[in-house]
């Protein structure tokens, strides 16, 4: 008990020490614990909108390229096969007013505002069969509703906070943007319930669902519910899954509910996987940390171990209590860590939905989800990295040789010995991050775990420590050139603090080490994110060229179902022909092949159209040939790395006209989708799609990159369709500022973990500067006892402090950089398959160099403030 | 009780090999005090450091009541210690972070004896040294030589068979050495316990029953008050 009290004392003692080390334990924790509450948040939100969607659907009909099926099919199944359990569904995501619009330039400034809060204001409308939903979904609506339920008046139902929300009560007029037209209907009901399942939905009766979003006749879907008989999955009397499948027109697909789920849920995995890695790199710096303390902690009571030893006490016994004061460190860190991470959580879950939102599909549910496991998670992650990263120096605090231990000198020396050795250990550990890299991990049930990119973050965990394991060395050979020079420069004062650094290895190394890792990492992030945003930038530049783009307000990037009028073109080339050189059409859809759902786009024929895509690889001739009506496609780059083709690979398409195959003629340059891009000449997509719908214009100016030429004919052409049809009208460079701004947002994740990580590792290199400082208070009453002034005590306390800071600055360039390229080149190839271009702007190394002198002033400002106050009479007395 | 035998002792140094002991034979018998003189370097410490098994001979055996403790592994040297040897040293190395009560209480809780019957000969042994009165002071507030009185109680309290003491009064003025000294006299009198001195203050030679000199790499018994 005695040994453990002592521990607890000593821990007192250095309250400020032990206060840095719960924090930054309680920071690390917290991001952890945060991401997983905004990863699970996203999930069940997600789970939660796709629940509401399928009720208890078993399958669902859709059409194969996304857009709508007929609803005579829902006759024919319920009619000719007899299927009773069925339910017809028309949904779409609008975008909802809040304010009445006077004139089309607020009703343009309303349309921008929606597009921008898309994930607040974007409403699912949701068109039913009461009759058949019974059956499916538990939607009940309050008995005290105005008016008649289903009216010939357009009307909707919702909870009742959607309504608060929204600021409209019972009877009131909602406005409604349906495609490129405003509409409106009317209130009527709210929901029974008010649960977070039920929130921003508009149910409607079917039939005024068609006729508000102007589809009629047509369906998203029909929900089927099958009866499992254990052996068959069987609908209706008796029909088979295949038999319902054969009586399924060509342009018609069956998928579970629960196959839709995870196709959706593996589409964020890398997204998910990329913020998981982020906070495990928060919890390494946490350990090191740890690490950081208990080590200078051992370090600093090696004479208490060596007394221990003498006496009797046993090497398990100082073990266990090095390792109880790294659990208390741990436990209290992560209460902490835990509270801090909830309340972190809440801008998490925000940001992560706005990301999901932006990139990849719209979650219509925002709820908190704090599991079990993300708690266990994060308090046994807290709790292991705490005893392994304590175990080290307890190990090392139990071999205390009582003789050795009485001198320092002797320590030391032995610690310069172990530095020649840790050279031998940084090589095995370069050669590891080496092999690591090379490994392609083969899909396994534990994909979560076992992964490729979490190799890469391996891989970047042993560069970390190769570097670490240098800098002992490098120290010493710094110290030793530099030496001549401080003594020149700064006289005594110079000399004497640049030996200590040399000489205090098993202190100055840790601490410099600790910075070091903050600034490569804080280098690495900079180098990556702004390389990307370089390449994303380049590539915008290329692939945007024209000068307007036309679109149908849309607020889910991936969802390219609404189609611009053919009268807009119409418009366009008749009354605009004196400024239009030339219009680009944009078409894409859904569709089935052989590796699953793919995203198909239309290439028109013309030269300017080419000129938009930057090619990696391409075959001989593919343009001649393409346009000559070859089976040939293009596929981008994420593509062909997430689905291991090439050129000349083949991949069939469910085509109008059947299953056909296409071979690969060219590999281009795309940031649009990580999942990739399939695209086919214009006819070729016309021919086999049967469809002439295009989603987006590009209009070429006569006056080409003129900014007042662009923003004149924007406003001659908004007077002249905005009458009838709301469309998006912008020019290259808002088009490219909107794409940047997303882009920007995507990263506000990584900001936020890189500011929390920073922050820890700052934590850990104030602790540590100033344990060094501090611990040689005797050492510095003795200087001043021997005439040295308060002012060159400053000087050398500085002189130090500022020496390591630097030092730490120079270690961290070509860590940061090696960690950068294992970012970009592995880490990123894996995760979302770019290739993307290096970027090293001079202003990184200057924050990097501000932020090393900036943590080192920091921490010699109480040391030359308590050095100079210290009592000496006292201070020399003392043992 | 303690014998060593055909003891040989070197270290390394800059590749060249410096012989401490060789050939050491020399016997200690229980309730002595013992003295061990010599001149800074001389190898006082190695020795104290070898019967206390915190440092190996080259050959030889040291043989502590019937058993060779140059055989124990390391867990048996643990124990070895924490049982039948109490340190004195030179810079006191009290615990800074226990107070004087909890540190002198240490060596009975790593030997499972914090029973009434010790508790009370600890702290009748603190009043015998005359800081009863201080149990709840924490180390860096006692003077050098208040230190080195709480340092032998802690080194008694578990009634070990050897009392190992390094340059006990070598940190104290005179009259601080000459009182410590008195205490640590007549406190090992009051025992079974053997003492073992390693000093260069040959004023210690009043208290002794035996003066061993370090000299030609062995230790020499030499005559109470013979000039060394």
């Amino acid at each position: 008990m005695l040994l453990y009290k002592s521990s607890l004392n000593y821990l007192k003692r250095n309250f400020l020490q032990s206060l840095f080390v719960i924090v930054g334990i309680s920071l690390g924790i917290a991001v952890t614990f945060a991401i997983d509450i905004a990863v699970d948040s996203a999930q069940k939100s997600f789970s939660l909108s796709a629940k509401r969607v399928a009720g208890v659907a078993t399958h669902s009909i859709y059409s194969i390229d996304g857009k709508e099926i007929e609803e005579k099919l829902f006759v024919r199944l319920k009619n000719d096969l007899g299927i009773a359990d069925l339910a017809p569904v028309l949904e779409a995501f609008v975008p909802v007013f809040k304010s009445s619009f006077v004139n089309n330039s607020s009703l343009e400034k309303e349309i921008s505002l929606t597009q921008k809060n898309a994930d607040r204001d974007l409403i699912k409308i949701l068109g039913i069969d009461p009759l058949s939903e019974s059956k499916f979904r538990e939607i009940q609506i309050a008995a005290k509703s105005n008016g008649k339920i289903f009216s010939s008046e357009l009307g909707v139902f919702c909870s009742k906070t959607t309504a608060k929300a929204l600021g409209v009560e019972l009877g009131d007029k909602i406005r409604l943007r349906i495609g490129s037209k405003i509409k409106e209907a009317r209130l009527q009901a709210f929901f029974d319930s008010d649960s977070s399942n039920y929130q921003n939905l508009f149910l409607m009766d079917i039939s005024q669902a068609q006729k508000l979003l102007d589809k009629p006749g047509k369906l998203t879907r029909i929900d089927l519910k099958a009866i499992d008989d254990s052996f068959n999955t069987v609908f209706g009397k008796g029909i088979s899954l295949d038999e319902l499948k054969k009586s399924l027109s060509e342009d018609e697909t069956i998928k579970s509910s629960e196959s839709r789920s995870k196709s959706l849920e593996q589409m964020t995995k890398s997204f998910n996987i990329n913020l998981q890695a982020l906070s495990f790199l928060a919890i390494i710096v946490a350990a090191f940390l740890i690490y950081n303390s208990v080590s200078f902690s051992v370090v600093q009571r090696r004479k208490i171990y060596a007394v221990y030893r003498t006496i009797g006490v046993s090497r398990r016994e100082i073990i266990k209590a090095v390792v109880l004061e790294a659990f208390v460190f741990a436990i209290l860190g992560i209460g902490l860590g835990v509270f801090l991470g909830y309340l972190f959580a809440d801008t998490l879950v925000g940001l992560v939905l706005q990301t999901i939102n932006d990139i990849y599909f719209s979650v219509e549910v925002s709820v908190k989800a704090i599991s079990f496991f993300a708690l266990f998670k994060s308090v046994g992650l807290g709790l292991l990295m705490s005893l392994v990263a304590a175990l080290l120096p307890a190990l090392d605090a139990s071999s205390t040789n009582p003789v050795m231990a009485m001198s320092r000198t002797s320590f030391e020396s032995k610690n310069k010995l172990k530095a020649q050795a840790y050279i031998v250990l940084s090589v095995c550990f370069a050669i590891l991050a080496y092999f690591v890299v090379k490994i392609k991990v083969p899909d396994n049930p534990l994909n979560m775990i076992f992964n490729d990119i979490n190799f890469g973050f391996l891989a970047l965990l042993f560069i970390l420590l190769s570097f670490t394991l240098l800098i002992p060395t490098a120290i010493q050979i710094l110290c030793k050139l530099l030496e001549p020079i401080y003594a020149f420069l700064l006289g005594f004062a110079g000399s004497f603090s640049i030996k200590s650094i040399a000489r205090q290895l098993s202190r100055t190394s840790v601490a410099i080490s600790a910075l070091t890792i903050a600034l490569s990492m804080t280098l690495a992030l900079n180098i990556t994110v702004s390389s990307f945003r370089q390449t994303v930038e380049n590539w915008l530049e290329q692939s945007l060229k024209a000068d307007v783009y036309i679109s149908v307000p849309r607020l889910v990037s991936n969802q390219a179902n609404d189609v611009i009028p053919e009268e807009v073109q119409f418009i366009i080339d008749k009354d605009f022909k004196a400024d239009v050189q030339e219009t680009l059409t944009y078409s894409m859809l859904n569709a089935e092949s052989n590796i699953g759902e793919i995203q198909l786009a239309a290439i028109q024929e013309s030269e300017a159209a080419l000129g938009l895509v930057n090619f990696h690889n391409s075959i001989e001739n593919f343009w001649q040939r393409m346009i000559s009506g070859e089976k040939l496609i293009l596929v981008s780059e994420p593509f062909t790395y997430k689905n291991h083709l090439g050129l000349n690979d083949s991949l069939e398409i469910k085509t109008k006209q059947g299953l056909e195959s296409f071979t690969i003629a060219g590999i281009f340059e795309d940031f649009g989708s990580e999942h990739g891009i399939v695209m086919m000449s214009k006819k070729t997509f016309q021919y086999y799609f049967k469809t002439k719908d295009v989603n987006s214009l590009g209009v070429i100016l006569r006056d080409h990159n003129s900014k007042k030429a662009i923003d004149g004919f924007i406003e001659k052409l908004k007077s002249a369709i905005f009458k009838k049809h709301l469309l998006f009208i912008r020019s290259n460079y808002s088009l490219k500022q909107e794409s940047m701004d997303i882009f920007d947002r995507t990263f506000q994740v990584t900001n936020v973990l890189k500011f929390i990580a920073l922050a820890v590792a700052f934590i850990a290199i104030l602790s540590s500067f100033m344990s060094l400082q501090l611990e040689r208070i005797k050492e510095f009453s003795i200087l001043r006892a021997t005439g040295t002034s308060p002012w060159q005590i400053g000087k050398i306390l500085s002189a130090q402090t500022l020496t390591m800071g630097f030092f730490a600055f120079l270690f961290a360039i070509p860590a940061g950089i090696i960690q950068a390229y294992v970012m970009i080149f592995i880490i990123n190839k894996r995760s979302f398959g770019w290739s993307l271009s290096w970027n090293l702007e001079s202003a990184f190394y200057i924050e990097v160099f501000l932020l090393a002198m900036g943590a080192s002033i920091i921490s010699v400002i109480y040391p030359i403030f308590f050095t100079n106050r210290v009592n000496l009479s006292e201070s020399l007395r003392n043992d | 009780m303690l014998e060593i035998k055909n003891l040989y002792k070197k270290y390394t140094d800059a590749n060249k090999d410096i012989v401490i002991f060789e050939d050491l034979n020399i016997r200690f018998v229980k309730k002595t005090k013992n003295i061990i003189l010599g001149s800074s370097g001389s190898g006082k410490s190695t020795f104290l450091n070898l019967i206390s098994s915190l440092d190996n001979p080259n050959s030889g055996s040291i043989i502590f009541n019937g058993l060779d403790i140059c055989t124990f592994n390391e867990s048996q040297k643990t124990f070895y210690r924490r049982k039948n040897i109490g340190f004195i040293f030179q810079f006191f190395n009290l615990i800074p972070t226990l107070s004087v009560k909890e540190n002198i209480f240490l060596p009975l809780e790593l030997n499972n004896l914090l029973n009434d019957e010790y508790k009370n000969y600890a702290l009748g042994l603190l009043d015998q040294v005359g800081l009863l009165d201080r149990l709840e002071t924490m180390p860096e507030n006692l003077s050098g030589g208040q230190q080195q009185r709480i340092a032998i109680v802690r080194a008694l309290v578990h009634k070990p068979d050897l009392i190992i003491a390094d340059e006990p009064t070598g940190n104290l003025d005179l009259e601080t050495a000459s009182t410590i000294i008195d205490i640590l006299s007549s406190l090992i009198d009051q025992t079974d316990t053997t003492l073992i001195i390693a000093t260069h203050d040959e004023k210690l030679q009043s208290i002794s029953d035996n003066v061993y000199a370090v000299t030609e790499k062995s230790l020499r018994k030499v005559e109470i008050n013979a000039s060394l």
